[in-house]
């Protein structure tokens, strides 16, 4: 937002049912009334008595505060919010929802046995020691953890989540898995130095984050930055790239990674998305734990490689404030939208040498499929390093060296502005402490007035609550 | 700082030239931009509302400056437009005009939460102050949005706007607006 443009789209919807849009102008927040017209206070008038829309959508107001609020006349209960994290590691994974399903969107065929999600976390933790104090295993733990307590009126039986995940694989994962295998490619250590002293943030869909690591992981070292649960109702489809790790595992559990790869830090971009409603939705966003910029240059990192959807994308709210204070400590960070990396027709490789791939595993998984490269052809591949220039371009014995891709990029120039958000201060030199909006990240609950024990999510009124109206009385 | 919410959804008989200009004017409206270029989209827009008047057959809107109730309506329109809660979930099928299709039709909702208390809201609260016999005239409709041009985008915390369908073959068809969650949408004389 700036002082020209003080109207940020914060809201976009475009369906074939419906399209459309909402704008914020975030700075009045902060501006006083210019008066206060008390003498209309009260005044209700208008055509649109809104009967139909008001019986359909039912509207929580207390989304926002997380200030205690008693409910009813009779005060036997009462609400609060709570760490939505929290709450589902102690009352389930599908907390106040237990009988709402999860989608699943583009199920995989191939054979899954559900057995190794106990060794999940394990199989996509970090090769490098280094990396480990990093790696967040949240979402990986979650669909092996149990209930540990039953909220009043819930179902006594429970249903872990590994016993409704299955695995996922869509044409924008594969499309994800070979723009990985093509990074990958582009930081093998035998063709290129100074790859060391590089960081790369994925910062893609869910599915399409883990598929890109996937394909990378044969020279990048991903380290999982997923710190949230799935929910029924959850705002953040976390299930979704949850199922792309069950997917993957079976190539994560046998990658060969080397131990001094640089890391690949894998973040899901819709962590923050839009959430309106604590009555429908479950909060379970959560923001990124990116190692600040001290951590990485303990580890010698000075450069900093953030992929995004496109090159028209920036990184989202909760990394401004570490963008902006890492370029001002010196550091360098380029942006890479994933689609410069495009498909291409790989070359014939002369006799007895072998073609241009990231050499990945694919688990015993013959590939068939394109490949792809930087600039989406083998000839332009090698300029990623013109246009990050961290490393030199690789040009085998013979070869003509790399070609610049036809079409214009923005990302290698790429400098994060400071902006203030929800999310960040907006602050020139950036933050170690960016702001987060009230209630972020939690649920309202249901507590019993007069023992505090906790009773419910609130959310589920409408649903388990309803055929349990006693618990209004106590 | 109180709000108060100004609303108003049109609802059109299909067209496909009137569907292509609303549709044009929220996918081109910026991401970002300033309070000028917001008034001038906004009076283009009116503008073409206005061209179209003779395929208006329904519409609500509504002025409410009570802060709770301005925040938990505008909310409430946010909601209906992030979710299916007006929009179809299945196509309704092409439009065929040679067979004597049933009419579809297209629904256009604009929204602004104002600042309590500030020149728009004056001017708003003025324009909406209609007699009760006159809310579902034609000519209401007409009026408030020729003087819409009154707000200024400084002293509007929020606006949305959305176009149902945005595709042709999910438009909407008579049956849909005779649905519960349609009741709001009153016939104009």
């Amino acid at each position: 937002m700036s002082d020209q443009e003080p109207f940020e789209r914060d809201e976009h919807v475009d369906k074939p049912g419906i399209v459309g849009a909402r704008w914020w102008q975030e700075g009045l927040a902060q501006v006083d009334p210019v008066a206060r017209r008390s003498a209309l206070k009260g005044i209700l008038i208008g055509a649109g008595a809104l009967v139909g829309v008001g019986t359909v959508i039912a509207l929580a107001s207390g989304s926002s505060s997380a200030a205690q609020k008693t409910e009813g006349a009779d005060e036997d209960f009462k609400t609060d919010q709570k760490a939505a994290l929290d709450m589902q590691r102690e009352y389930g994974w599908n907390f106040g929802a237990t009988s709402d399903s999860l989608v699943f969107d583009g199920k995989s065929t191939a054979p899954f046995d559900k057995l190794h999600l106990t060794s999940l976390a394990t199989d996509l933790a970090p090769a490098s020691a280094m990396f480990a104090p990093f790696f967040v295993r949240s979402l990986l733990e979650s669909p092996t953890a149990l209930r540990k307590t039953t909220p009043a009126g819930d179902p006594d039986t429970f249903t872990p989540l590994k016993d409704v995940l299955v695995p996922i694989f869509t044409a924008a994962m594969d499309a994800a898995y070979r723009r990985g295998r093509a990074l990958a490619n582009l930081f093998d250590a035998a063709h290129h130095d100074g790859t060391k002293s590089i960081a790369v943030i994925v910062d893609l869909p869910g599915p399409e984050a883990v598929a890109f690591a996937a394909g990378a992981s044969s020279a990048l070292d991903p380290v999982f930055l997923f710190d949230n649960w799935p929910h029924p109702k959850g705002v953040v489809a976390s299930h979704l790239a949850l199922a792309a790790c069950a997917y993957y595992q079976p190539l994560f559990a046998t990658k060969s990674t080397p131990s001094n790869a640089p890391p690949l830090f894998v973040l899901d971009r819709n962590r923050l998305a839009a959430y309106a409603d604590d009555a429908k939705q479950f909060d379970n966003r959560y923001v990124a734990r990116v190692p600040s910029t001290p951590a990485l240059a303990k580890l010698g990192i000075s450069r900093i490689l953030y992929i995004t959807p496109t090159d028209a994308d920036r990184e989202l709210d909760d990394l401004n404030d570490d963008f902006v204070y890492t370029v001002r400590q010196g550091a360098q960070l380029k942006l890479l939208g994933a689609t410069v990396i495009a498909s291409g027709i790989a070359p014939t490789p002369p006799p007895g040498t072998t073609a241009i791939d990231a050499g990945a595993s694919d688990g015993g998984v013959r590939d068939t499929g394109p490949q792809y490269f930087y600039g989406g052809d083998p000839t332009t591949h090698e300029w990623f390093w013109i246009d990050y220039p961290w490393s030199t371009p690789y040009t085998p014995k013979g070869q003509k060296p790399p070609v610049e891709p036809s079409f214009s990029r923005t990302g290698p120039s790429y400098v994060p502005m400071a902006r203030p958000s929800p999310f960040s201060t907006g602050a020139l030199s950036g933050s170690l402490t960016p702001p987060r909006p009230i209630a972020f990240g939690t649920v309202p609950v249901v507590i019993a007035a007069a023992t505090g024990v906790i009773l419910g999510a609130k959310m589920s009124r409408s649903g388990s609550w309803t055929r349990s109206s006693s618990w209004g009385g106590g | 700082m109180e709000r108060t919410i100004f609303a108003m959804e049109l609802c059109f008989r299909w067209d496909a030239n009137l569907h292509a200009t609303l549709r044009e004017h929220v996918k081109s409206h910026p991401l970002s931009l300033g309070h000028h270029e917001k008034w001038v989209a906004y009076r283009n827009l009116e503008s073409d509302l206005l061209a179209n008047l003779e395929r208006l057959e329904r519409g609500c809107w509504d002025y409410f400056n009570d802060d709770q109730k301005a925040k938990h309506d505008y909310a409430m329109w946010v909601h209906g437009m992030m979710t299916d809660e007006t929009a179809r979930t299945t196509p309704s099928g092409s439009i065929d005009a040679y067979r004597g299709d049933a009419p579809r039709y297209l629904t256009f909702t604009i929204a602004f939460l104002v600042v309590q208390g500030t020149p728009t809201d004056t001017a708003l609260f003025q324009l909406c102050n209609i007699p009760e016999d006159r809310l579902w005239q034609r000519a209401t409709f007409i009026q408030i949005l020729q003087g819409l041009g009154c707000v200024n985008f400084a002293s509007i915390e929020s606006d949305l706007m959305y176009l149902i369908p945005r595709d042709e073959d999910w438009s909407l068809t008579s049956e849909d607006l005779s649905d519960q969650k349609f009741q709001y949408l009153r016939p104009l004389y």
